[in-house]
């Protein structure tokens, strides 16, 4: 299965973290929340639009919890899509 | 013999619920959003002849050195020592929770744990074997719903017992795996050379510490005469574990807590829940917006409505006081009891109920678990703005006090971030500004008077967000921190909780009117009285607006008017309680009457966007001094609230006597 960022993870589909490119700090801090390798993923809400740029934060569900974060984090978090 | 108990746990897990049941008395204010509590809170209790003192701690997801918050969580517990570290957890989300569980045993804390939220995994479909999972933490393990109050008994019963050391589980060695426990084994090695470390921290945490690269535990080890042999080990140790120990760790906490859950936790299918239908409107990516609109129009129009009654007969009240009181024989105390107390605080007290009201509108979206959907659904705007959704909660907040709202700018990421929306928030019409729109809008507005009020709202709004676009292009320039932030469960606001919430902050402002707006009154009074026999204008009240009056003459406002933002410094309301008493001492009884008599709309419009704009009151400088640890930013925003509010009134002034309503 291929690799994407989970801002490219439609709305209502589901994937599993693969790995998390980013700084240090923001690895921890999403590994505090939640987001860790296997853990699987619900895109719940997307306010991406398709321009470039801050698209728009999204709602993704993990580990029982509801987590909205931005953009620029979810293009960091990579998964494998999954099926339902 | 006390014993110390804190109380810990992710953000919004029902901490405070939990501290306010078993403290008798009290009252920590109790929101659903993240990073409500943003200071430790005492109290004591004593169960069963055992007296406890209880320490409810900032809720945060990890115990590192990043966060100012999650340091002050984890200090207190290395270095305070508590008898018993009470681990709330939400059982509705218990994989995620546990993860932190493991966190505190690491530190060798004395952990119980209080598995809230007990009904909500319930209907979310999840049994969990409570004993099975105590036995395989080595952890007492009390199910609650601290909303109901059930558990809690034994709750307390089981902190007794740990603080008495009589626990009857027993605690198994965690253990990490071959390579991990390799790796803490070594440094530990080092670590117990030293004649002091030891002693005072739990080893194999400060290995672990040390291993994750934590700054605060680096900085512990300085210092020692093993510092560079240490060093050398936590780099060997972590060439062996092949990537970065922290990330390798919080795998294999992770791993270890699905071990757990594997045999003590069954999921039913899951259940299509409230918050799935809710959400489904509320952070939809079109209807979010207008749907936020809506909500706060129709919080705005019942404060406004609702209280109207309950204004007039407040009014009523005072107005039939201040004429029986002028019958005392004594003329001084007569017109100290009829114009100072009545006719300046009783005339203030009339606008009490659209401010409860409105409490108990931000009560209701607070509760609810609205709140973080608001920030969620803002963010992208408050992007353009520099800055990110978390900064829209003190903003909203704003609308009810200042205070509170800059506080809990300590959530936000990022000093520059928190510094932005520490400056902006007074902007932000508060509680205490109502009455001010209220009185002058009711007079020269007739039945525009809402949207006269609904209007400084929006300028307040509008100028906090120009602002913030300029501080960020100028003085603090940078890219907003990255936005991430959980959504709540929604919870249904019970009208009880709801109505106690909104009465705690509406007798924190009768304190307020008790207190300094009384003693506003008294000096306000006495002030604008004396030289006994004087005219208002010749007193000393009269003095003080009329020696500043010129420089409010472009913006129309005469001496009465300056003397009441002068006073209203103190407190916004005090600028209603100052027009009352001018008035009363004048002879004038109809404010309302009187104002139109002597200003225009033009003035009437620009008094309440200067109200709006100007330093908001004392205690929110103090709070800004408080908050941003700096005089310089504080005095920074007395000056510039000063200068936004005068550019605006002349702005209102100009454009209105050009569009001949002058």
């Amino acid at each position: 299965m291929m690799e994407i960022p989970l801002a490219m993870l439609p709305v209502g589909a589901k994937g599993k973290i693969t790995r998390i490119r980013g700084g240090r700090g923001l690895v921890r801090r999403l590994s505090d929340m939640g987001f860790t390798r296997d853990a699987e993923v619900t895109v719940v809400c997307s306010h991406s639009s398709p321009n470039p740029g801050h698209g728009g934060p999204l709602v993704v569900e993990v580990k029982d919890s509801r987590i909205a974060f931005g953009r620029g984090i979810a293009v960091k978090i990579m998964v494998q899509e999954v099926d339902n | 013999m006390v014993y110390t108990v804190a109380l810990i746990g992710n953000p919004n897990v029902g901490k405070s619920v939990i501290f306010n049941s078993i403290v008798p008395g009290a009252r920590q204010h109790v929101g659903n959003w993240p990073g409500k509590t943003v200071e430790k809170k005492e109290g004591k209790c004593v169960h069963k002849g055992t007296e406890l003192k209880i320490v409810d701690l900032p809720g945060t997801y990890s115990l590192t050195a990043r966060a100012v918050d999650e340091l002050v969580s984890r200090n207190y517990i290395v270095e305070e020592k508590p008898d018993v570290v009470v681990h709330i957890i939400d059982a509705s989300n218990i994989e995620r929770n546990l993860y932190f569980t493991f966190l505190l045993l690491e530190l060798e804390a004395n952990v119980v744990i209080a598995l809230n939220m007990f009904d909500v995994a319930k209907e979310k479909g999840y049994i969990i074997d409570v004993k099975q999972l105590s036995k395989q933490l080595g952890v007492p393990i009390v199910p609650t719903v601290a909303t109901a109050n059930e558990g809690l008994d034994k709750l307390k019963d089981e902190i007794v017992y740990a603080a008495q050391k009589m626990c009857h589980v027993t605690k198994p060695k965690i253990n990490y795996g071959q390579t991990i426990e390799d790796a803490i084994d070594s440094v530990v090695r080092i670590l117990k050379k030293d004649e002091k470390l030891p002693q005072k921290y739990p080893s194999r945490w400060l290995a672990i510490k040390l291993l994750e690269n934590d700054n605060d535990v680096l900085e512990k080890i300085k210092g020692s005469k093993y510092q560079s042999e240490l060093e050398g080990g936590i780099t060997k140790s972590t060439e062996a574990l092949g990537d970065e120990p922290e990330f390798v760790l919080a795998d294999k906490r992770y791993d270890l807590v699905s071990d757990i859950l594997a045999t003590s936790l069954v999921k039913e299918a899951k259940k299509w829940t409230i918050t799935d239908m809710l959400d489904k409107v509320f952070i939809h990516k079109f209807l979010g917006i207008p749907v936020f609109i809506a909500l706060f129009w129709a919080m705005f129009r019942f404060a406004y409505d609702a209280s109207a009654p309950f204004m007039e007969i407040i009014g009523l009240f005072f107005e039939s006081l201040a004429k029986a009181s002028a019958g005392i024989p004594n003329e001084v105390l007569a017109s100290f009891i009829g114009d100072g107390i009545f006719g300046g605080l009783g005339f203030i007290l009339t606008f009490i109920p659209p401010i409860f009201f409105l409490f108990l509108g931000i009560s209701v979206l607070e509760d609810s678990g609205y709140l973080a959907r608001a920030a969620f659904i803002m963010d992208r705007i408050m992007f353009k703005l520099g800055l990110h959704g978390r900064s829209f909660i003190p903003m909203l907040l704003g609308f009810g006090c200042n205070v509170p709202a800059m506080m809990a700018t300590r959530s936000i990421e990022g000093e520059k971030d928190r510094l932005i929306t520490l400056l902006v928030n007074p902007f932000i019409s508060c509680g205490a500004r109502l009455p001010v729109y209220i009185l002058i809008a009711g007079a020269f507005f007739g039945p525009m008077a809402t949207t006269a009020v609904w209007s400084m709202y929006f300028l307040g709004i509008i100028v906090a967000i120009l602002l913030a676009l300029l501080l960020r292009k100028t003085l603090l320039k940078g890219e907003p921190a990255p936005f991430i932030m959980e959504l709540p469960l929604y919870k249904a606001p019970t009208f009880r909780a709801s109505v106690i919430h909104m009465w705690e902050r509406g007798v924190q402002f009768l304190k307020k009117a008790g207190t300094y707006l009384l003693a506003g009154a008294i000096i306000l009074w006495f002030l604008s009285t004396f030289p006994w026999g004087a005219e208002v204008e010749l007193s000393y009240t009269g003095q003080i607006g009329q020696a500043l009056a010129p420089l409010f003459a472009p913006l129309g406002f005469d001496w009465r008017i300056v003397a009441s933002l002068v006073f209203a410094l103190l407190a916004k309301e005090i600028a209603v309680e100052a027009l009352g008493i001018i008035y009363a001492v004048e002879g004038e009884t109809a404010i309302a009457g009187a104002l139109v008599a002597s200003y225009n709309p033009v003035i009437g419009y620009a008094l309440m966007a200067f109200t709006l704009l100007y330093i908001p009151c004392v205690a929110t400088i103090g709070t800004m001094k408080k908050e941003s640890g700096s005089w310089k930013w504080t005095i920074f925003q007395v000056v510039l609230t000063l200068v936004v509010a005068y550019v605006v009134g002349l702005v209102i002034t100009g454009i209105g006597t050009a569009l001949g309503y002058a």
